[in-house]
């Protein structure tokens, strides 16, 4: 027996790269020129949608957890896994992102301003996810212990987005934001709008890939356990 | 009339993170995926030895 890709993984694979490729070249020859900040705005695209995958996995990962308390079953588990790796991964590179685009902005690499000090708190919580995962053992207690850390720990991804709303901060504000903002053009809006669109179907196809690779190490853990179990 | 500031370098700098970062992930996933793969065969292949000695 031969473990394959399915082909319907791979048909949103191929879709995936075409929307990020596209996002891409869209980005860099048919958006406008920003006249304050320059070519360094164009980071903004990405950023704002790696912010969004983050969170959004955050959220994913609660729901999972939410549901794996209620049902006990390990596919839930096995998802908030996934979301969360992904959602840490991608909050972390639209932090450094961010301090590039930071360094000619603000004149600085880093600043203690409410979004990105919440933005480092979330990631600081989902990477103790990650550690708490790789140091406990038994699959029921884990399973319970991380699914309650993984709910409260997403109280920490409307702390983030209301974070320059309800406290004074420098950062843009671009959802929602009728006074000020970043003097965004309809073009820019509509790139902002394909570049989230994008990365939300690049964070479907990463999930199945990370779903499936959590569900086979799942199994082949278990095989594994069961047969020096027989053995002893 | 204002000039526009010359911040080509840090969107370079930007896209070159994000470009990586991708692609690391990606590389990340594959190499996991076929480290798994191969234990798993490895393991049907010891349980099918196992099942024609008993």
């Amino acid at each position: 027996m031969q473990i394959t890709i399915p082909k319907k993984y791979i048909i949103l694979d191929v879709f995936a790269a075409i929307c990020i490729l596209v996002s891409f070249i869209l980005v860099m020859f048919f958006t406008p020129i920003e006249m304050t900040m320059g070519y360094v705005q164009k980071i903004f695209y990405f950023h704002v949608a790696h912010a969004w995958i983050g969170m959004l996995s955050f959220i994913v990962a609660a729901a999972a957890s939410f549901m794996y308390l209620i049902r006990k079953n390990s596919v839930y588990d096995l998802i908030a896994e996934s979301a969360v790796e992904i959602g840490l991964y991608f909050t972390i590179i639209a932090v450094i992102s961010g301090s590039i685009w930071a360094k000619p902005a603000w004149n600085t690499w880093w600043t203690w301003d409410p979004r990105l000090t919440t933005t480092t708190i979330m990631a600081f919580i989902y990477a103790g996810y990650q550690f708490l995962r790789q140091s406990l053992d038994n699959p029921d207690k884990k399973g319970r212990i991380l699914a309650l850390y993984c709910i409260i720990g997403c109280i920490s991804v409307p702390l983030t987005f209301f974070s320059i709303r309800g406290y004074r901060s420098i950062h843009p504000v671009l959802i929602g934001n009728t006074s000020q903002g970043m003097g965004m053009t309809p073009p820019m809006i509509l790139m902002m709008i394909i570049s989230i669109f994008s990365f939300t179907v690049l964070y479907l196809a990463l999930m199945q890939h990370r779903f499936l690779y959590a569900k086979i190490k799942e199994e082949t853990e278990a095989e594994k356990y069961e047969m020096e179990y027989e053995d002893e | 009339m204002n000039e526009i500031p010359d911040t080509l370098n840090y969107m370079i700098a930007g896209y070159i993170l994000f470009g990586a970062g991708i692609l690391g992930y990606i590389t990340s996933l594959v190499v996991r995926w076929k480290k798994i793969i191969r234990q798993k065969n490895e393991q049907l292949c010891h349980n099918s030895i196992a099942r024609h000695q008993q």
